[in-house]
């Protein structure tokens, strides 16, 4: 069996957050679809805990929802960022940088000898 | 932030779960649409599609929940799981769940009934503006014997222009008038203020305008504002009644304004009139205290500093004024003052009530510790099949909750019962006639009712919350005897129940023993068959007659003559006669009193004082008052004849303790040579009285205090008063004679009504209303304290002995004697009870130390009442304990053995 690495807990709210930034509104399907599409299909993203995810974001208030019509005519209900939503994603996206960089100098350290 | 406003979104979601769950629904089939239409274009057949996109989507089932906890709060899918599981548990067992119900709903409706009275009487703020600010003031002499009294005309205009530490300062005094004219004469209660009053207390007219500062001023005074009550029944509330007169004492009065129905102050009142004084009368003299003062501080000023600002100026006035000497001024919250002595009395009361519920909870709980012995199993599964610690004591207490939320409803419905009774209550009582349930009684409520769910569900709660899995599963249905555990917690609740039991009965005790004894103390005055009624004569009567004259005007004197010659020839008249104040009926004048041929003290505040009463015909005989040595009055004690008096037990005590006083020459006015210079006209001099008789001592200030000294004089002689009792004592039922009376007063004058009118009865009957009221209630709950307390000893002893059928059916089997087992059971119980008395005898001594106002002539740690209340304890108990015990004993061993 491939190994498929694990989502890191927090980190599927900042993709979520960043999905919804690139494409605008967008159903729960798209989003799943889009994230694992862009990781290359490296995570093993279960669909469903999406949803709880993108509740979440919408009690806290990032993310609003309406009910539309998709590309295929479909009725689905759309996601889209608040303006609270936008700031958050800048702000998390600028950390997890810095933190990624910092983790990667560690990991690029040579071992002694 | 961001949590706080999830959590309210999912407090809102509580209310919307049914749009929720179906918006979801469509949700899941959109997103299973989408994906299965992807797959199908990806060359999948349709049913392959639909298995990968559910596959992916980790189930339906389980996303669902897990998008429900996301939506929900935490605990409340469990709450309800536990709400639905305890309704049913409580329809399993409708006769527990009935009896643990209404044991609430009795101990929380005490409760809120009490504290809604509480809460109408003590706590809820006056209906003024800002009413922490408003401030009762006194004069205060602690050498004359009134450390908190009333004030006197000059002292308050004084105090009021120069103090600097009240925003406003006014006087007033009660009054009634007689109304006349164009209705039948009627007697009104009114009050007297300052004309800044009504600004003082911040309140507003409902109609026209309050007073202006100019109508304090003589002969601009005649204006008056009328009471929203009075106003609606008397003139049907006709807002053209501004403007018009009334015939008030038999001056025209024009009315300016009425005040709201939510307006009262110190009692019902139907008028309010503005104080001002004739150029040279009497009662504005600093001889003359009868105002009280009620005051606004100034914005930051404490109470303290205003107390001394206003002690600093009367210091000034006694520099001054001799007659002033000793005399000081002080200030209290207006609060206090309007509640008076009832505070103690009422949270003694709610302790008492408080005591009771907990008693309820205390049977609550070990009934409920025997419903959970049954349900131990149950409890040993669940947490062996993985239920936490957390999760089961949360079950319980849901149970307990909604128990309590139900005694807690019912309670409610009986507390409007009871203040809607309380209100009615024929009790001095200040402001209970705006005692009603409201939102802080609500809340008092909910929170009597959650307590007592968990303070009752706490014990069963630790107990069944931590099972022991092995014992109870292993255990089955044999059991040996109560475990150990259980037992204990059965125990402790006796011990409890049995404390609080007699802390309570002794309370009672001491009330019912201090009243009994209030109801032995000879009055002084024989109430039965004497009909009681006050007159106020108009102004007109004193017209032509001198400030300085010191015998009342004749008009005056012939009047009262004349209606006692009149009523005592009415038939059923035994006696009549007159007096400046009746027994038991709150009004009494306090007079000097110094001796011929003795030293003069240093000063004025060192002269003696003693009550003062001026009589007309035979008050002595009609009120029933015996004599001691000596004679009554009588025709001779006219203007002309020799200027007499009477004195009481108590005055020939204190002031004549080694010598016989009759003959003995005294004054009711303070030696002449205290007296400034200039206020006693020259030539005039104090009259001297001759102790003519002593009689017995009469309690005119109330049971519950000693007599004090008293000097009686004939009208004629001495002062007369503007409103004089009329006591007849009859031949027949006293109430038959008010018709006429009444026809015989206005036969004299026309325009004169009659007031008060009462039997002596009634009045000793009201002087005891609250005292009986107070035994009455803590009786009340201490009988209630009692009964459940049996019950709850009853049950516990019933339960246990149920649990060990088979032990003493094996101790029968072998021989044990019946009454040896009866004897170790109730041995058992009365042991438990005998620690309950000493727990509950130290706390009683702690808690009745707080009723000593209450009692008369009983100290709090009365060895008697205490005594008896254990004997009642142990009495009953040992009945509680027997019953069961010997049905115990009678128990068949084959039966008892076979039944397992």
């Amino acid at each position: 069996m491939e190994q498929k690495t694990e989502i890191f807990q927090g980190t599927l709210t900042l993709m979520i957050l960043k999905t919804l930034a690139a494409m605008g509104p967008i159903h729960g399907y798209g989003v799943a679809r889009r994230i694992e599409e862009i990781s290359g299909d490296a995570f093993s993203l279960n669909y469903g805990t999406v949803y709880p995810a993108l509740l979440k974001l919408e009690q806290e208030g990032f993310v609003a929802s309406e009910w539309g019509v998709s590309d295929n005519n479909r009725k689905a209900k759309y996601y889209r960022l608040t303006a609270a939503g936008r700031k958050r994603v800048n702000k998390e996206a600028a950390a997890w940088t810095q933190t990624t960089a910092i983790l990667a100098r560690f990991l690029n350290m040579q071992e002694a000898k | 932030m961001r949590r706080l406003r999830a959590w309210f979104s999912k407090l809102a979601g509580i209310f919307q779960e049914d749009r929720a769950e179906q918006s979801f629904a469509e949700e899941m089939e959109s997103h299973l649409a989408l994906h299965i239409a992807d797959n199908l274009q990806r060359g999948m057949t349709p049913a392959e599609a639909r298995r990968v996109a559910l596959l992916k989507l980790g189930g339906r089932d389980a996303t669902t929940e897990a998008y429900r906890d996301q939506r929900r709060l935490p605990a409340w899918s469990t709450i309800r799981q536990d709400a639905r599981f305890a309704l049913r548990t409580m329809r399993r067992s409708p006769g527990l769940t009935a009896v643990a119900v209404l044991t609430l709903a009795l101990g929380i409706g005490a409760n809120t009934a009490m504290f809604s009275v509480v809460n109408g009487v003590l706590l809820r703020p006056l209906p003024y503006h800002d009413p922490a600010r408003l401030i009762y003031a006194y004069s205060s002499s602690p050498s004359r014997g009134f450390p908190i009294g009333a004030t006197s005309p000059p002292d308050f205009r004084e105090m009021r222009d120069r103090n600097r530490t009240l925003r406003s300062l006014s006087a007033y005094y009660s009054s009634t008038v007689n109304l006349s004219g164009d209705f039948a004469a009627e007697r009104l209660s009114g009050m007297v203020v300052s004309t800044e009053f009504f600004d003082t207390l911040g309140v507003q007219p409902l109609l026209g305008r309050t007073f202006r500062a100019s109508e304090g001023v003589w002969a601009s005074h005649r204006v008056v504002v009328l009471s929203e009550s009075f106003w609606r029944t008397r003139f049907a509330a006709r807002p053209g009644i501004l403007g018009t007169s009334l015939r008030l004492d038999g001056e025209l009065h024009t009315v300016i304004g009425v005040m709201p129905a939510t307006f009262y102050f110190m009692g019902e009142q139907q008028l309010w009139a503005p104080m001002a004084w004739k150029p040279g009368d009497n009662y504005d003299t600093h001889n003359n205290y009868f105002l009280s003062m009620v005051g606004r501080l100034k914005p930051g000023v404490s109470r303290e500093r205003a107390s001394a600002d206003l002690d600093a100026i009367m210091a000034g006035i006694a520099a001054r004024q001799p007659e002033n000497k000793g005399i000081g001024a002080g200030l209290m919250p207006l609060t206090e003052h309007v509640v008076g002595d009832v505070r103690r009395s009422l949270w003694v009361l709610l302790a008492a009530v408080g005591f009771v519920l907990l008693i309820c909870c205390v049977n609550l709980s070990s009934l409920l510790v025997s419903r959970d012995a049954a349900r131990k199993k149950e409890f040993a599964l669940r947490a062996a099949l993985g239920a936490s610690r957390g999760r089961l004591l949360r079950q319980f207490l849901t149970e307990n909750l909604i128990l309590a939320l139900l005694g807690g409803s019912t309670a409610l419905l009986l507390t409007y019962q009871a203040v809607a009774q309380a209100r009615n209550l024929a009790v001095d009582l200040p402001r209970i006639r705006h005692v009603s349930v409201d939102t802080t009684v609500l809340l008092f409520t909910l929170a009597v009712s959650i307590g007592s769910g968990v303070l009752s569900g706490l014990v069963p709660c630790l107990w069944g919350s931590r099972p022991d899995l092995i014992g109870a599963l292993r255990e089955g249905r044999f059991q040996t005897s109560a475990s150990r555990g259980r037992g204990r917690i059965r125990g402790t609740l006796i011990l409890v129940e049995v404390a609080l039991a007699f802390v309570l009965t002794i309370g009672a005790g001491l009330m019912i023993e201090s009243f009994s004894r209030l109801l032995r103390v000879n009055p002084g005055f024989d109430s039965r068959n004497v009909l009681t009624f006050s007159v106020t004569l108009p102004d007109a009567y004193n017209e032509g007659v001198s400030p300085t004259d010191l015998t009342p005007p004749p008009r005056v004197t012939a009047f009262y003559d004349g209606l006692v010659e009149r009523i005592a020839r009415l038939p059923g008249v035994a006696s009549v006669g007159i007096s400046s104040g009746l027994p038991l009926a709150g009004n009494n004048w306090i007079k000097f009193l110094s001796f011929e041929g003795r030293p003069a003290p240093a000063s004025i505040d060192e002269v003696a004082h003693v009550l003062f009463h001026s009589t007309v015909g035979e008050y002595f005989r009609a009120m029933g008052i015996t004599p001691r040595q000596g004679r009554f009055f009588d025709a001779r004690d006219n203007l002309a004849g020799m200027p007499v008096a009477i004195i009481n037990a108590a005055a020939a005590r204190r002031f004549f303790p080694n010598e016989d006083p009759i003959g003995k020459l005294i004054y009711l006015f303070p030696p002449e040579q205290l007296v400034p210079p200039g206020q006693l006209p020259a030539g005039v001099h104090f009259p001297r009285l001759h102790i003519v008789g002593i009689v017995n001592d009469v309690h005119y200030a109330g049971l519950k205090d000693s007599p004090d000294p008293e000097v009686y004089a004939p009208l004629a002689q001495s002062d007369s008063f503007s409103t004089m009792s009329v006591a007849v004592r009859t031949r027949i039922p006293p109430s038959a004679l008010i018709p006429a009376v009444r026809n015989e007063v206005s036969a004299m004058d026309r325009n004169l009504p009659i007031a008060n009118v009462a039997t002596m009865e009634e009045l000793a009957g009201q002087s005891m209303a609250l005292p009986r009221l107070h035994t009455m209630l803590l009786a009340v709950f201490g009988l209630l304290a009692l009964g459940l307390a049996a019950v709850g000893l009853y049950g516990v002893i019933a339960q246990s002995v149920a649990q060990r059928r088979h032990e003493v059916g094996v101790r029968i089997a072998l021989g044990a004697r019946p009454q040896a087992i009866v004897g170790s059971i109730v041995a058992h119980a009365m042991t438990l009870v005998a620690v309950g008395l000493l727990i509950g005898g130290g706390l009683a001594l702690a808690l009745t130390r707080l009723m000593a106002t209450l009692l008369f002539e009983v100290t709090p740690t009365d060895a008697r009442t205490f005594l008896g209340a254990a004997i009642v304890l142990v009495a009953t108990s040992a009945v509680a304990s027997y019953l069961p015990a010997r049905r115990a004993a009678r128990v068949d061993p084959v039966v008892a053995l076979r039944c397992e």
